[in-house]
């Protein structure tokens, strides 16, 4: 049973790292995605993420599928942060328990590089001058 | 047929509103609703280019065709992560 998630507020990291461990795995392989204070030079003051959830969790069912059919993964763990977020805070952990990590590495690789292609979820950049903008693409 | 389409993000601002509806023919694909959108709202047409239509929460090309009654929403570049 993985862990799929869009939720509001902090990202609870040891539970959700407690959740994904598994006793017979020896790798628990981690992307934890932050919010940068800058971007193109720009100073940022904050951000926004939005989502159409249930397309998105639907998008992030469908990697953690692939991720369990391609590799011997025990258990996905994939969470989302949406509404506000301060400089520092995380935006996305992405855990897998794998028996061993060389295998582990590829697959957080292909998980995060996945999300961002095909999970609709959008960043609205907020500015330290006041103006904002969507990203488009990353 | 009317079809409501959901609206995210820039698109959202764009539009001013979380959906729009566009009539098309019966049996018509994504790319008839494309040409639709620009010919009903073209508030929204210079901000097409790059977005992705969903059909039933899954993307499809432009041949794909509007399932009635499938949920339809407009899907600009995605930046999450």
């Amino acid at each position: 049973m993985n862990t799929i998630e869009l939720i509001e507020g902090a990202i609870d990291i040891p539970a959700t790292l407690a959740k994904a461990a598994s006793p017979d795995c020896g790798a628990l392989v981690t992307f934890l995605g932050t919010v940068r204070n800058e971007h193109y030079g720009r100073a940022v003051r904050y951000l926004e993420y939005s989502a159409y959830a249930p397309m998105a969790l639907a998008k992030m069912d469908q990697i953690a599928s692939e991720l369990t059919s391609r590799w011997p993964i025990t258990h996905v763990a994939m969470v989302h942060r949406l509404g506000r977020l301060e400089i520092g805070e995380a935006s996305i952990l992405i855990a897998l328990s794998l028996p061993h990590r060389r295998e582990g590495f590829d697959a957080l690789r292909h998980a995060i590089d996945t999300f961002k292609q095909a999970v609709p979820i959008w960043k609205k950049e907020h500015f330290e001058d006041g103006t904002a903008i969507w990203v488009e693409g990353s | 047929m009317r079809v409501e389409i959901l609206l995210f993000a820039s698109l959202r601002e764009l539009g001013g509103a979380s959906s729009v509806a566009v009539e098309v023919e019966a049996g018509a694909t994504i790319g008839d609703l494309l040409q639709a959108i620009r010919e009903q709202h073209p508030n929204l047409s210079g901000a097409l280019p790059g977005v992705r239509v969903a059909v039933g929460r899954e993307f499809g090309d432009p041949a794909t065709p509007l399932a009635p009654g499938a949920e339809v929403a407009l899907i600009p570049p995605v930046s999450g992560g």
